[in-house]
């Protein structure tokens, strides 16, 4: 087990290091530098600038550049933004929390309603299924339009901007906090539902055939204990798989509900950075997503080693 | 009447909605009227004012108050007959005609209203949605060209090109594709003339697409260089260009379809969301993500529920596409082995396929 986990970290390093590299290229192939807008400034005189300049040593190799540049993140300096004065590192660190906050509501309710919704039986499942293919044929941005919509014609829940500095300070803040999360968590469930009903439905048929399933039906046993005990665990496997490979697509789906409910995530800061040549913050805006994602799929790779005593069986 | 039947019909009207673009328009997309801005729909009746029967259709023009933005009277609105089959004049080139559906003596008729310039939304919506399937098809094309290229180097050659190909498709997969999408696009000159700017579009999602296909294909390269068939090819002598060209770029065309049925519709997405951030399809150019822009005014779309139109016009589009890419991953499509399969009344294969993956 241990080899096949260490396996599987080598890869997710691997991964890191290609990575890692696009988000250094992104950031060499940016056109300019960090002189030529420090030049700008009225407050630096050319002397002053070319002394930077030299400090910074622009003759160096590229690996050398790419070795500083990974040790220099390491150490969380992850540059200066230039559109904003400050340090990247904290731009980033309230909008990182605030994102996955939202992604992981938009992931908390998606499971949550689809492994009830798939759990249902009888005709109704038509009912669910016909609901799981209508969603299914609205492509993400086109939902998140329909809930604003929906919600301004209503005037229930108006998109509430948010202070971006503050995530969490005290509980009046958030109350407010929650009823601005509600409709983008809304948009992000409903966008994700389909994909875990379809899979959750698949399974617990397959599950409810199985026959441990059966056995444990015929001694009698109480429908909750063969629901909990028996074909939630036969079904898990796949579903734990697609639990790992689904944070990309909701981490995606985020961005673009994030800048259209005006949530104060990484969504609409990168926009801003694109539009602003702020490359520094694209490029370690694009990394930290990359490494939610891969922390993501190895969480699931570990869930299920815990899940399935077979995997751990196998590799012992 | 069946879905896969309901779906085709879906696709024809669209397919001759744009195609014959100019036709179905009725104005031309970048036309202003300063004097309609925020016009609502217009509706056509067929009893003239005295209530007397109409056969030519008459379109209900209501009058602007004067002195007020985009506010229209209620009463009194003027009764403009309806004239069919029209040649009409491009405005800023007097020497292009286009033959339109139908027109009103002075101007066009605004079926779904117009925009804050006066711009007919309508029309819009028929180029802009023709914009859009233009870059995401041409975009799918090129993902699953590559990606098919990719695959069957990958599935066929040796381990060392298979794994150092496999680990660059990680790499592409390892960051959630929008954030790809954006960083990529960065790389890019922001301020590029619109028909660049629209190519360049279609250019990155091509360029971050192609992944994943590339992918699923060379695990179905891979099993095919294990077939009976490819060791008998290459025990005759075959080279690797034959084999490639006649043994698994057959085997694997099914797999590329269906992963080109899943690819649009993501595209698709991803246009809107470009255009939307104001990366993607700039004026004059229109595509769909440009006219939901718009909404960016929170307040216009709850005044003005007509900007959303491409909104409703995607529905039944994704509905239709959905329909087909689930139809090609159970089955083969028309293709020529399809009809040979019939003729010679052989069963059916199942051809595996992914679920479509949502961005």
């Amino acid at each position: 087990m241990i080899r096949s986990f260490a396996t599987r970290i080598l890869h997710a390093l691997i991964t890191l290091f290609a990575v890692s590299w696009l988000c250094f290229a992104l950031q060499q192939a940016a056109p300019g530098d960090y002189f030529t807008t420090l030049s700008l400034e009225p407050g630096l005189s050319a002397r002053t600038l070319n002394a930077i300049r030299e400090q910074s040593d622009p003759h160096a190799s590229l690996v050398h550049r790419y070795v500083a540049w990974c040790a220099a993140m390491l150490h969380g300096d992850m540059g200066q933004s230039l559109a904003y004065h400050m340090s990247v590192y904290a731009l980033l660190a309230p909008r990182i929390l605030n994102t996955l906050l939202l992604s992981l509501a938009g992931l908390a309710g998606a499971w949550l309603a689809g492994l009830l919704l798939a759990a249902i039986p009888g005709r109704s499942a038509a009912v669910v299924h016909a609901l799981s293919a209508l969603l299914w044929s609205i492509p993400d941005p086109v939902l998140a339009f329909l809930l604003l919509l929906a919600a301004m014609r209503l005037h229930a829940m108006a998109p509430l901007t948010l202070d971006a500095s503050s995530p969490f300070t005290s509980f009046a803040v958030a109350g407010t906090f929650t009823r601005a999360l509600a409709l983008p968590a809304l948009a992000m469930t409903l966008g994700y539902l389909p994909l875990v009903l379809r899979h959750a439905q698949s399974g617990f048929l397959a599950a409810r055939i199985a026959p441990a399933v059966e056995a444990a039906e015929v001694h009698g046993l109480p429908p909750h204990t063969v629901w909990f005990r028996y074909i939630f665990p036969e079904a898990a496997n796949p579903l734990i798989s697609l639990f790992g490979l689904g944070l990309g697509s909701l981490l995606s789906a985020s961005l673009f509900v994030e800048v259209l409910f005006g949530w104060p995530g990484l969504g609409p800061l990168l926009l801003n950075a694109i539009l602003q040549r702020d490359i520094s913050v694209v490029a370690a805006g694009v990394l930290i997503s990359a490494l939610v994602l891969i922390s993501g799929n190895l969480i699931a790779d570990l869930l299920l080693w815990l899940h399935d005593p077979r995997l751990r069986e196998a590799s012992a | 009447m069946s879905t896969t039947r309901i779906a085709t019909v879906l696709i024809a009207l669209y397919t001759a909605l744009f195609l014959f673009a100019d036709f179905f328009a009725v104005a031309d997309p970048a036309a202003i009227d300063p004097s309609l801005p925020y016009l609502p729909p217009e509706a056509i009746r067929f009893t003239s004012s005295s209530g007397r029967f109409h056969l030519r259709p008459l379109l209900v023009r209501r009058n602007p108050i004067a002195g007020q933005f985009a506010a229209y009277s209620q009463q009194q609105p003027a009764l403009i007959p309806l004239r069919f089959f029209v040649f009409t004049a491009s405005p800023d080139d007097p020497s292009t005609r286009h033959l339109r559906i139908c027109a009103i003596s002075d101007g066009a008729a605004h079926f779904l209203g117009t925009d804050e310039f006066g711009r007919d939304v309508w029309s819009r919506l028929v180029y802009g949605g023709r914009l859009t399937l233009l870059i995401s098809l041409s975009a799918a094309l090129a993902a699953t060209l590559v990606a098919l290229a990719v695959g069957i180097v990958a599935g066929y050659s040796g381990p060392l090109a298979d794994s150092a190909l496999m680990r660059l498709v990680e790499a592409c997969m390892a960051v959630p594709w929008l954030y790809l999408l954006l960083a990529v696009r960065a790389l890019l000159p922001l301020r590029s003339p619109p028909i660049v700017a629209a190519a360049v579009c279609a250019l990155v999602m091509a360029a971050i697409g192609w992944a994943r296909p590339a992918r699923i294909l060379r695990g179905a390269a891979h099993a095919a260089r294990q077939s009976a068939y490819v060791t008998l090819a290459r025990a005759t002598g075959a080279s690797p260009w034959h084999i490639a060209r006649w043994h698994l770029l057959p085997a694997l065309a099914p797999l590329a379809l269906t992963q080109f049925t899943v690819l649009v519709p993501q595209f698709i997405a991803g246009e809107i969301a470009l255009s939307y951030f104001g990366l993607g399809v700039t004026e004059p150019l229109v595509s769909w993500g440009d006219m939901l822009a718009a909404a960016q005014h929170l307040s216009a779309i709850v005044q003005y529920p007509w900007l959303m139109a491409p909104i409703w016009a995607m529905i039944p589009l994704f509905f239709a596409i959905h329909i087909f890419a689930d139809r090609s991953s159970t089955r083969s499509p028309l293709t020529l082995s399809s009809v040979t399969r019939h003729w010679y009344k052989l069963p059916r294969q199942k051809v595996q396929g992914e679920s479509p993956v949502r961005f």
